[in-house]
């Protein structure tokens, strides 16, 4: 299949749009590439694909029956371009996204590389391999265009000032976000940074972040006008779950619109729920049998590890369902209680207001609603 | 070889003996799958469960609802990505599909009412592409002869 010329792809996929009335028709001169074409290039069967969609469908909350439908659209409509940008971040987040291909040094085939096939990843300064003048060339081609997906980690030094915390090609994180946003069909606030603030935006010893970082949220209303309306998805976490990130840009891929989100802008199919209802320690928090410290014999059991600073009652976020790794384990399975890191503020929130900041300080177990 | 018949795949009427929550959620799936049958003879409209959208369903419930629809005369394999099992139930009709990954990792688990599987038909595309390419194939061979 991978041997067809552009023109013969072309023709297929515009005989195949004539078929659809209600997709708009293709503008001949104007060479648009469609997921379609992309995967028939690819050597990516549709079979494979609808397959690959199939597999994802519980997770992204889609009912298995529309799939098929869903997918036929998708794959006649011009391929979803994504722009991603870095600001103050270390990097984690994608080290996560990529993780959402295992194997691949042996297995380029995998399932999981389709998404990599399904999107055209047409910025990311990590992961490209232009570099100076071409690469700043290819990020201005990329935002002329519109559309496209802008996927951000790392929060964003609020130096309206010119304090100089982020400069790029002289230009301010600020300057350079609010070009990148202008043309953008969804801001994709990947990680706790990009989301809520995160790390960068912890208070230091005046009680102020030392750059003042905001979230990409923030840093967008504070620009007004189209930016303080613009579609934004919070996809949060230090870092965020491979399998959840991924799920978003699929479910965009496939809906052309953000999943229904929570009052944090987080997709509700992801972090509806807190990591505690599904822990497997949660029958040992509700008969009451606690961890009191890291060796104790409760430690040894299994017991609920709210004592130790658990922050799973409130933290919403899917590592108990889909777990990390492949779908290896998560926290709380390794004998360490979850951090909260899903949630805005987490680096400087009070387990019990007035008790001090600390991953190990327990929450009031009677403020937790069960 | 004469057909064996298996309590799992005579045609029984279901009574619930137990209370188990699992096996709850399997009988309401036996009715939604009786509805899809009846959907599927009225209109030719497809229907898929998800099963693994439904964790409630349980252990219990799952073999159970994999006992009592059985094993047909059709099964079949696809070779995409990891393999896909497709098994004709004892019920004509309803399809038992399981998705593996590269690591034999089940992605998904469905149980499908149609005439035949969705995905074991040709995407219209695929064939698109392969009429193009044969007749490559053809001209080329006519070129050599
Ligand atoms: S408090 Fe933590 S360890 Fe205990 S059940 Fe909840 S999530 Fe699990
Ligand atoms: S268990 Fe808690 S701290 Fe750990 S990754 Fe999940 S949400 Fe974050």
């Amino acid at each position: 299949m991978s041997n067809l010329s552009k023109k013969e792809l072309r023709n297929c996929i515009a005989s195949r749009l004539s078929q659809h009335l209600e997709l708009e028709t293709l503008n001949e001169i104007s060479y648009i590439e469609t997921l379609g074409d992309r995967l028939a290039n690819s050597g990516v069967s549709r079979r494979s694909f609808m397959k690959y969609c199939m597999g994802l469908s519980a997770m992204m909350a889609i009912p298995i029956s529309l799939m098929p439908k869903l997918v036929e659209a998708a794959l006649l409509s011009p391929l979803t371009s994504v722009v991603y940008l870095s600001f103050q971040e270390c990097t984690g987040c994608l080290e996560s996204l990529v993780n959402v291909f295992p194997n691949t040094q042996f297995k380029t085939d995998s399932i999981e590389n389709i998404l990599l096939t399904a999107l055209s990843l047409d910025y990311s300064e990590t992961l490209m391999a232009p570099s100076g003048t071409q690469a700043e060339k290819s990020r201005t081609d990329a935002i002329a265009k519109k559309n496209y997906v802008l996927v951000v980690d790392g929060a964003m030094p609020d130096d309206k000032g010119g304090a100089g915390f982020f400069i790029q090609s002289g230009k301010t994180g600020l300057q350079l976000l609010k070009a990148a946003a202008t043309n953008a069909a969804v801001v994709v606030s990947v990680g706790t940074c990009a989301s809520f603030g995160g790390l960068p935006a912890a208070k230091g010893q005046n009680g102020k972040s030392p750059t003042g970082a905001i979230s990409i949220k923030a840093a967008l209303t504070s620009f007004g006008g189209i930016y303080a309306t613009k579609k934004v998805i919070n996809v949060s976490g230090c870092p965020p779950i491979a399998e959840v990130i991924a799920g978003t840009l699929v479910y965009w891929i496939l809906n052309k619109k953000a999943p229904e989100l929570d009052s944090n802008l987080r997709p509700k199919m992801f972090y509806g729920e807190t990591v505690h209802e599904e822990c497997y320690r949660k029958e040992f928090f509700e008969h009451g049998q606690f961890v009191e410290s890291f060796d104790d014999a409760g430690a040894r059991k299994g017991y609920c590890l709210l004592n130790m600073g658990c922050k799973g009652p409130i933290t919403h976020n899917a590592c108990t369902t889909l777990k990390w790794n492949q779908g290896t384990g998560f926290p709380m399975e390794a004998g360490h209680g979850c951090l909260g890191c899903s949630e805005p503020g987490f680096w400087d929130k009070e387990a019990i207001a007035g008790q001090g900041i600390g991953f190990y300080k327990p929450l009031d177990i009677n403020t937790i609603d069960d | 070889m004469a057909h064996v018949n298996t309590f799992a795949n005579i045609p029984i009427n279901v009574v619930i003996t137990s209370q188990s929550s699992g096996l709850t959620i399997a009988m309401t799936l036996l009715h939604e799958i009786q509805a899809m049958l009846k959907t599927l003879l009225d209109t030719g409209q497809n229907g898929i469960l998800d099963l693994r959208a439904l964790p409630a369903l349980g252990e219990d419930g799952y073999q159970f609802l994999k006992e009592k629809l059985g094993q047909g005369e059709v099964s079949a394999r696809i070779q995409s990505f990891g393999h896909s099992e497709i098994q004709e139930t004892a019920y004509s009709g309803i399809w038992w599909i399981v998705h593996y990954n590269q690591d034999d990792g089940i992605l998904t688990e469905l149980v499908e009412v149609n005439f035949l599987p969705e995905l074991l038909k040709s995407p219209k595309d695929d064939v698109m592409f392969s009429q193009i390419n044969l007749s490559k194939l053809l001209h080329e061979l006519t070129i050599k002869k």
